[in-house]
């Protein structure tokens, strides 16, 4: 787990590269997904405790004035690494909504995507789902690539 | 919420090291109002003679506050938030070393910040009542103009964390803001920005994590966190509802929030305490300064129960539009499992539970496919969520766990768009948190032993019981903080305490196909000891009690649960041979609801100790609570502890 964390911190200190910029690799991410998603041991007695502070996870990536990191500025995503970031962090109800083409999470990343038409983003979602999610292990940084190349094949979402 | 393994409290402070060397230096220099200043001399008249330093407004920019000895100062006590020495005692030195810091020349360092950027909201303030001259610069903030782009604030709502199932501390909620967009991705509430308060943890030890959060040891921030993230965390991970208030806060105001909300960034903090200056409290000094006629943190001194602070918000008139409800993760698979027949339930469990495998996937496939497409939807969907449950949300599964989500999303991949489209979760709306019954209790009682009489006053901090109703409370849990009990003897004629709850806590969660959770408990104060039969006033013991059991649901009883317990407990005291006693035995318990509006408990324990004062002590109790109006209760508890025998009529006001 922490050697996850600190590949994904070399990386998210490296470069940092737009989702769509052209001829460019996407990023393997942030490292933003295992803040909320890493191995958590929910034992009783620490649920109990911890009720007492409401400690929140990343509070210092996202704190005000955090100064920046490779994701955000001031405890607010980078406009460039929006689709990214919440492609990490949700990948799992992007995963599970885009099989279906429906749903808030589907919604929303059609929209950081760019598009303005919603509906035919999500029915792209369902229709080439094979081909976004190919295995049960694809990763943020595949799904991100292989959507660059379902888009590139439909100019008409984005323009 | 922490769950927390050690990985992730490494984690944390990694996050930490690493955030610090991207955090600005902060403090601005101190520029002293200097004589060879006219303009700032001025200023600085001007707002003496206007007595901006005591104008409420300043002071709520300040975070100033009565404390427990009356003594006014800020609650701000970490980080570099105020400009003056004196500045977190004297209000009128910050003001003036505030305004000598606008004269400051512009920032070089690009990591650096002008103080007119640095403090927004007090620059507008005082520009405002003093009108700036020519020779006072305006600075551009381009940092601060950037961050306020990405929140894109247009709207702002107070949102709940309810309870969740399992742990009845979750009862107190928890509360946040959440910033309604303005300009992009406006109907897409995932994308929003929070502002939420929460103490910055070090500590993995159990004990240590809940005392520094009882006395002050953390430092609490403030965090802006996307919503989804916050969705992710409270209605997944967390299993609990999340309701959005939303207030009617005009643009004027919310922007006075945004610009004060920048100030209390860049490493200030204010020491976190569990009861009173917490999550909840600190997101109302925030309101006050939007709406500086707003009242709301005055109240709140000595405690503030989120579920309170909620209230507070919602009986000023006017400020709440509308409610909103986030359904938790648990709500959507209880609800969607609640509307399949029993062959869908069984054929969302083979999908879940079934190894992956050619011949077994086939036969499953073939199965859901000849449902029609909607009931299709609700099974995987069902499925989905039972797997989710089973197997945790980590981002690391199981290989096993990877394969069967698989099986269900190529499942769910093949049923046409437009059915999915169409479909939506079934949801049944609860009672808002705030139609729970006050957090207080007050009761006076009267009563009989076979001796004697007795009248009996008690006092409860928090929050609820087994008895209580429990609209708006997750059904059978138990907390209670802080509860005394005075008795009157009336054959003695002495006043004794009968007990002195610290804490009290037990969750009986119904054990279901499904979700198997444990039973459990725990209580720590003072009690009297009926069982050994000695008088009144010396009966006093201080007592340490767990248990752990099941509970299941009774179907054809209204609310019925039945549960059974292992316990132990102890206890030091007068009462006691040698002064102490530890033993264990079982606890056993029935509670239903004949009546809507009456709840009955019997149980039953017996417990046997072998250390100490060596005995055996048998427990039978009745109770029996009904709802008279809101916020009043009586009820009739019969009790009987080996030889002792006790009957009392009580009433219950919930304040």
């Amino acid at each position: 787990m922490k050697k996850i964390l600190a590949v994904s911190f070399v990386l998210a200190l490296a470069v940092p590269a737009s989702v769509f910029a052209k001829g460019s690799h996407t990023m393997a991410g942030c490292g933003l997904g295992y803040v909320l998603f890493g191995n958590q041991n929910n034992s009783q007695i620490m649920q109990v405790f911890a009720a007492t502070t409401n400690g929140t996870c990343g509070n210092q990536t996202f704190g005000i004035t955090s100064g920046t990191s490779g994701c955000t500025e001031d405890g607010a995503v980078k406009f460039v690494k929006e689709a990214e970031v919440f492609a990490e962090v949700n990948l799992d109800s992007l995963r599970r909504e885009m099989a279906a083409g429906e749903g808030e999470y589907a919604r929303a990343f059609a929209s950081l995507l760019g598009t303005t038409k919603v509906p035919q983003m999500l029915k792209l979602f369902h229709d080439e789902y094979a081909s976004l999610f190919p295995s049960s292990k694809t990763t943020t940084a595949e799904l991100l690539d292989s959507l660059k190349v379902t888009l590139a094949a439909h100019p008409e979402l984005l323009s | 919420m922490n769950h927390s393994s050690l990985a992730h409290f490494f984690r944390q402070i990694l996050l930490c090291l690493l955030c610090a060397s991207f955090c600005s230096p902060s403090l601005p220099a101190e520029n002293l109002p200097d004589n060879n200043n006219p303009a700032l001399s001025t200023l600085i008249e001007k707002a003496h003679q206007k007595n901006l330093a005591h104008d409420r407004y300043w002071r709520l920019l300040l975070h100033y506050k009565k404390d427990l000895f009356g003594v006014e100062k800020s609650d701000i006590d970490r980080g570099h938030f105020f400009i003056s020495k004196n500045g977190r005692k004297d209000p009128s030195s910050e003001l003036d070393a505030t305004l000598a810091a606008f004269f400051n020349p512009p920032i070089v360092n690009p990591d650096e910040e002008h103080p007119q950027c640095r403090y927004p909201a007090r620059y507008a303030w005082l520009k405002e009542q003093l009108g700036f001259p020519p020779e006072l610069k305006e600075m551009s903030c381009p940092r601060y103009e950037s961050w306020r782009d990405k929140m894109d604030p247009g709207s702002i709502s107070l949102v709940f964390a309810s309870y969740y199932m399992n742990n009845p501390a979750s009862m107190y909620g928890h509360t946040f803001f959440l910033l309604g967009r303005k300009e992009r991705f406006k109907d897409q509430p995932l994308l929003n920005y929070t502002i939420n308060f929460a103490a910055m943890t070090n500590t993995r030890n159990g004990i240590l994590f809940a005392l520094f959060g009882l006395t002050g040891g953390f430092p609490g921030v403030f965090s802006t966190h996307p919503y989804y993230m916050k969705v992710q965390q409270y209605n997944n991970l967390e299993s609990r509802d999340l309701w959005e208030y939303r207030l009617t806060l005009d643009e004027n105001q919310l922007n006075r929030l945004i610009q004060h909300l920048w100030e209390l960034g860049n490493g200030t903090a204010m020491s976190y305490f569990f009861f009173n200056k917490n999550c909840s409290y600190q997101l109302l000094p925030l309101l006050e300064v939007a709406d500086p006629s707003l009242h709301l943190s005055d109240r709140f001194r000595f405690r503030a129960i989120p579920l309170d602070t909620l209230r507070c918000v919602l009986e000023q008139p006017g400020l709440v539009s509308t409610t909103t409800w986030r359904p938790s993760y648990l709500q959507q698979m209880l609800s969607s499992r609640d509307r399949l027949n029993s062959n869908e339930i069984r054929l969302s469990e083979k999908l879940v539970l079934d190894k992956p495998g050619e011949s077994r996937d086939q036969g499953l496939v073939t199965q859901v496919k000849q449902l029609p497409p909607e009931r299709q939807m609700l099974v995987l969907e069902t499925a989905n969520d039972f797997l989710r449950y089973k197997s945790g949300f980590q981002r690391d599964q199981s290989e096993n766990a990877q394969q069967i989500e698989r099986r269900i999303l190529i499942l769910k991949n093949a049923i046409p768009v437009d059915v999915s489209n169409r479909f939506s979760r079934p949801n049944v709306e609860p009672s808002p948190p705030e139609s729970a019954h006050k957090t207080g209790r007050l009761g006076v009682s009267g009563g009989v032993t076979k001796n004697s009489s007795f009248e009996e006053f008690s006092v409860r901090s928090a929050l609820q019981d087994l008895e209580g109703d429990d609209t708006g409370f997750v059904f059978g849990s138990l907390l209670e903080m802080a509860q005394l009990k005075i008795r009157y003897d009336n054959r003695f004629g002495k006043l004794n305490l009968e007990d002195f709850t610290l804490f009290n806590v037990k969750s009986l969660a119904p054990w279901d196909r499904w979700i198997h959770h444990p039973s459990w408990g725990g209580r720590m104060g003072f009690s009297t000891a009926h069982d050994v039969n000695r008088s009144p006033e010396r009966s006093l013991f201080f007592g340490l009690d767990g248990n752990t059991g099941l509970t299941v649901r009774i179907p054809f009883l209204r609310k019925g649960l039945l549960y059974a317990f292992a316990v132990a407990d102890s206890g030091v005291g007068e009462p006691f041979d040698k002064h102490y006693r530890i033993g264990g035995g079982l606890s056993s318990g029935l509670l239903f609801n004949p009546l809507p509006a009456w709840r009955v408990h019997l149980s039953g324990t017996r417990l046997r100790y072998g250390v100490g004062n060596v005995g055996t002590t048998r427990k039978v109790r009745l109770i029996q609570a009904v709802q008279v109006a809101q916020q009043i209760e009586m009820r009739l508890q019969l009790e009987r502890q080996n030889s002792y025998q006790e009957g009392m009529l009580s009433f219950n006001y919930y304040y």
